[in-house]
């Protein structure tokens, strides 16, 4: 989200590099191992320092094949997000479909080659009916983030296995830019 | 969220009018057994909000256990010093497992009702848990509507916590971020 200063002349380059960012390319896949749903968005080199803080939510659905198995949602971090965090892992029940919400804090705490960044993850997925449901938060705190090098951040999906073809589908992410 | 154009130079009215977002990384930690704030007061300053104007605190956060059950609370302070207290959960000392550590969120929404000195809001507050493993997790939403807010005056808000007992128990906040939405 912009912060601006009195009497600063808000530029072009100002307004791009806040505010919030909508990307609906969906992503769908049997994933087996921690796989970016969303597309990887950037946080570029030197545009963050202390307080600098990012707000991530993606949206879309789990359909479990014939076999339950575990679902589980993490968050890639760091430069190519290569560093992964998983939030949860939960057995989903077979033929569920889950329709789940995740929002991914990043603030950064400490700027610089050797800083640093508190980040969250939040997942919360309800079946149709009422038969199953998941709520979790689980966070790396702190986390080493260097503001000084191009930083990437998404968020992650896959199931236990590809018993009976379960099928993950992201419909859209939001990046905002809180600080 | 501020709607700027590109060569507009910004000014302290239009700021302070806006909406917008503002970030505190101060860190809060300790083990009290009274409501303790544990993040920044955050200002709603007089005069600022009509019907329908809202904003959003997320506080970002643990809560370490010791080898005893301790119950605890999370509340939202509100209004004149943030002095007034609403519930969002008062968790039992059961709830969290014995040595272990919660991870949360906690997200506050105020929206104002009814302007002016006789004003009201609605004041919610949901919190978000999960231990490291999948051992236990609280969510839980809690608060009041048509809750007494003078408009014309200066508010605040703010989370409190505390715990039933103390030991080597504590809880940490990291950051809070405040989102003025209307």
């Amino acid at each position: 989200m912009p912060q601006y200063l009195d009497g600063q002349i808000v530029s072009d380059i100002n307004l791009n590099a806040n505010g919030a960012q909508v990307n609906n390319t969906v992503i769908s896949g049997t994933f087996t191992s921690p796989t970016n749903i969303t597309t990887l968005w950037d946080i570029p080199a030197n545009s963050t320092t202390s307080r600098s803080a990012f707000r991530l939510t993606a949206v879309g659905t789990t359909s479990m094949g014939t076999t339950g198995l575990n679902t589980q949602w993490g968050i890639g971090y760091g430069p190519n997000a290569a560093t992964q965090f998983i939030i949860d892992q939960e057995a989903q029940p077979a033929s569920a479909v889950w329709y789940y919400t995740v929002t991914v804090w990043v603030m950064v705490n400490i700027g610089g080659s050797g800083g640093q960044a508190y980040i969250m993850g939040q997942i919360r997925a309800g079946q149709i009916p009422n038969n199953s449901v998941v709520n979790w938060t689980l966070g790396v705190l702190p986390a080493a983030w260097n503001t000084t090098v191009d930083n990437k951040l998404s968020i992650l999906g896959n199931f236990s296995a590809s018993t009976g073809t379960p099928v993950f589908t992201n419909n859209c992410s939001v990046l905002e830019r809180l600080g | 969220m501020p709607v700027f154009y590109s060569g507009q130079i910004v000014t302290d009215v239009e700021l302070n009018s806006g909406t917008g977002c503002v970030v505190d990384n101060t860190i809060y930690t300790g083990t009290p057994t009274a409501l303790t704030q544990f993040s920044n007061l955050w200002d709603v300053g007089p005069s600022q909000a009509v019907v329908g104007s809202a904003w959003r605190l997320t506080v970002l956060g643990k809560t370490v256990q010791d080898g005893t059950q301790r119950a605890q609370n999370y509340y939202i302070g509100y209004g004149p010093s943030g002095a007034s207290q609403q519930e969002i959960v008062q968790c039992s000392s059961a709830d969290q497992p014995i040595n272990s550590t919660w991870v949360w969120t906690v997200t506050i929404h105020l929206i104002i009702t009814t302007a002016g000195a006789g004003g009201r809001a609605t004041i919610t507050g949901t919190l978000a848990a999960g231990q490291v493993p999948n051992n236990s997790e609280i969510t839980w939403t809690g608060g009041g509507s048509n809750l007494t807010f003078n408009t014309t005056v200066d508010n605040k808000l703010c989370l409190l916590l505390d715990f039933g007992s103390a030991g080597t128990n504590y809880f940490a906040t990291y950051c809070s971020i405040f989102e003025r939405l209307s």
